[in-house]
Formats: structure tokens, C-alpha cells, sequence
């Protein structure tokens, strides 16, 4: 397994734990408040640590980059296709007149970034299966 | 045109393997070394799933050393 690889295996964990504990808190303490479990997205910066270069190895080459530069394509499209529809879905319920609490927003940014990494990690993890 | 004929694609095929265990016991991870990539880019190079840049193709048939044209083949 190259770095890159442990550095998207890793940023999976994460994002599967994180979902978890948000799933374990919202009938305990509601959906608002569990978004506290997003706070566990911290533990993304302790990455790099892990997809460090090994003794004598090499940290990563042009097909590493170019794996990951094309889940990067691939994640900003299902990112993109999800924010129009849920974009859509919004003004269809609302049309002109509708207002949308604010309190949308965290929740937006942070599903957002879900979305991103999730869509990422687990393209990129498939396209060093395929080779 | 949105649908492309896999069959139809031109391929690079190699003799990357032949040639490395003509040179004895040359291995992948060897290989890697130097020219400097990881041992599952030479792996996915060998099964003719990844391409590799016109660089890396001239650093692989100086670590065999032979011309570009005996390592790769374009078909």
C-alpha cells in the first residue's frame, strides 16, 4: 500500500467514524446539537503523519498524482450534481418567497465536506484496486 | 462522440518483465528504485493497466538498457 493510499484508507476512517457518532448522538441529544460529532474532522490533520515517506521508499510518483488528481475530478462532480439537486430541491419547496435558516448553513458546509471526502477517498481507494 | 470502443483504443504494450529477468534477478522493487516510482506503478505498468509519461518511459529503458523502442510498443 503506497502512502497515498494509507492517506485515503485513513481519511475513510475518519469520515465513517465521524458519521457514526452522528448517528449514535441525534436520538440522544438531537440532530443540532450532534453536529458536534463533525468536530471529529480534526483528526484529518494528523493524515499527513501517516502518508509519510518510509525508509528508502518513495512518497509518491506520476501515477499517484495522477490518481489523485482524477478523484479529485471525480468527487467534484458528485459534489456538484449533489449541491444542484439539493440546491433545486430547496427552491422547490421554498420558490421566491422562501426564507432558509441560517442554521442550513453549518449543516451544508459540513455534508458538504462529508460529500467531498467520502466521494474522494473511496474513488481514489478504487482506482488503486483497478490498477 | 460520448461512447468510445474500449477495443478500438490504442494500447502501449511492454516487455518491461522479459526484459527485467533477462538482466537476472532484477526485481520490481528494484526497478522502482531506479527510476524512482513505487513498486505498484511498475506492477500496473507491467499488466499494461497505466501508461506511463514519455520520462518515465526513457528512465525504464535506461535502467534496462536497451533503446525505448524494445521496452514499449505502441499498438
Amino acid at each position: 500500500m503506497v502512502s497515498q493510499q494509507r492517506h485515503a484508507a485513513f481519511q475513510l476512517s475518519v469520515v465513517c467514524l465521524v458519521l457514526i457518532v452522528f448517528a449514535f448522538l441525534v436520538p440522544m441529544i438531537g440532530a443540532s446539537r450532534a453536529q458536534g460529532a463533525f468536530g471529529l474532522l480534526a483528526l484529518l490533520a494528523i493524515g499527513p503523519f501517516i502518508s509519510r515517506k518510509l525508509e528508502g521508499g518513495v512518497l509518491g510518483d506520476e501515477r499517484d498524482r495522477a490518481i489523485h488528481l482524477r478523484s479529485i475530478q471525480i468527487s467534484g462532480v458528485i459534489f456538484g450534481i449533489i449541491a444542484t439537486v439539493a440546491l433545486w430541491t430547496t427552491y422547490s419547496i421554498h420558490r421566491h418567497a422562501g426564507v432558509i435558516s441560517v442554521e442550513l448553513l453549518p449543516w451544508a458546509a459540513w455534508w458538504g465536506w462529508i460529500v467531498f471526502m467520502l466521494s474522494q477517498s473511496v474513488t481514489m481507494l478504487v482506482l488503486y484496486r483497478l490498477g | 462522440m460520448f461512447w468510445v470502443d474500449p477495443v478500438a483504443q490504442p494500447t502501449l504494450r511492454n516487455r518491461i518483465r522479459e526484459l527485467r529477468s533477462e538482466r537476472g534477478v532484477m526485481t520490481q522493487q528494484a526497478l522502482a528504485e531506479m527510476v524512482g516510482v513505487t513498486r505498484q506503478t511498475i506492477i500496473s505498468i507491467e499488466s499494461g493497466k497505466y501508461a506511463p509519461s514519455l520520462l518515465l518511459a526513457f528512465k525504464i529503458a535506461g535502467a534496462l538498457r536497451v533503446p525505448i523502442e524494445e521496452v514499449f510498443e505502441y499498438q
